[in-house]
């Protein structure tokens, strides 16, 4: 499976059980992780992640190898069928309630909670999707800009203007008190 | 310091699928795999059915007498019949004047037809209504029927 080009197992995966086992392993840890970051839920990332195979394994057949990457192709369904799910369940988020994600070990010592996903994310899913998604794609699952455009399908210098005014409001949605405290912790 | 420095310090939490990861193979793999599996049999075994309908009905169109073959295999009884069928009297002359086309018989025929191969066996003295059966693979074969009642000894073919 190894020496196979992936282009061909793509294609295979659609009828062949064994090339989409191989697309599975591979693609499914990062569709996950983004997807997770994006909603800080596990049930409601579930359902996504399953939503979002789904349909791949449903339109692989439409799939083409010269516009984006199929990584790519997939962060695209991921990202419209987070848009979906917010739109459909209309959820409603309440500032300050830090989900907790079951049977998640936290990382981050209690003194550097300010450091936490859990806590910017309360700011964050307080901004437009698509300023959510660009954020995401860029300081957490560390996408380039050509990685970003792909998936998001909007060209670099747009999504360069994009970030920037996605980061000033994050930044006014933030205590002053609580950016002075982390500014200093940092430097 | 700007927000971008403070995002990058962000540490995530463990986002570990966990058993979902399987989970989710397997209900796809289901889902579509074994799915297509039974719907890919079930295809084929149509379109052979399909295919080997079309043959037959082919072959019955060009030689329909395939298909009368076939139906001897299984009613064995249909072949006599079908020669029965086939039967050609060489003359017709009085016995066919008094048969009428209704199919009744007339009544000095009694005797059932009885298969004669030599014609030079059949009792001088007794009246018979001969019938030459032009079978398939047999040839000049006779059924043969004493004329009961009949005084005066007379052949009819």
């Amino acid at each position: 499976m190894e020496i196979m080009d992936e282009k061909e197992i793509v294609l295979r995966a659609k009828k062949d059980a064994s090339a989409f086992e191989y697309i599975y392993e591979k693609y499914f840890p990062m569709i996950f992780k983004y997807v997770i970051i994006r909603v800080n839920n596990r049930d409601d990332a579930e359902e996504i992640v399953s939503t979002v195979f789904y349909k791949a394994l449903n339109k692989i057949g439409s799939f083409r190898w010269q516009s984006v990457p199929f990584s790519a192709w997939l962060y695209r369904i991921a990202v419209s069928e987070i848009g979906n799910h917010y739109r459909l369940h209309k959820k409603s988020f309440v500032i300050g309630n830090r989900l907790q994600i079951e049977n998640e070990i936290p990382v981050d010592e209690p003194e550097d909670d300010n450091f936490s996903y859990d806590f910017i994310h309360q700011y964050i899913q307080q901004l437009p999707q698509k300023d959510q998604d660009i954020i995401t794609l860029r300081y957490f699952e560390k996408k380039s800009f050509s990685e970003i455009s792909d998936i998001l399908n909007k060209k670099e210098t747009t999504l360069r203007v994009n970030l920037h005014r996605a980061l000033n409001k994050l930044e006014s949605l933030i205590p002053k008190e609580v950016l002075a405290d982390v500014y200093r912790k940092v430097s | 310091m700007s927000i971008e420095k403070y995002l990058e310090n962000i540490k995530l939490s463990d986002k570990h699928p966990g058993p979902f990861s399987v989970r989710l193979k397997y209900q796809l793999q289901k889902e579509f795999f074994e799915k297509r599996s039974r719907f890919g049999v079930f295809s084929l075994v149509t379109s052979a059915a399909a295919f080997v309908f079309f043959i037959m009905s082919t072959v019955f169109v060009v030689n329909p007498t395939v298909a009368q073959s076939i139906h001897y295999v299984f009613n064995r009884n249909a072949v006599e019949a079908n020669r029965l069928e086939n039967i050609v009297f060489v003359d017709e002359g009085e016995f066919l004047g008094q048969k009428s086309r209704s199919g009744n018989q007339p009544n000095t025929i009694q005797g059932e037809f009885f298969k004669v191969s030599d014609l030079s066996n059949l009792d001088k003295n007794k009246s018979y209504i001969i019938k030459k059966v032009q079978g398939r693979s047999e040839s000049n074969v006779f059924y043969v029927s004493e004329i009961k009642g009949q005084s005066k000894p007379k052949i009819i073919y």
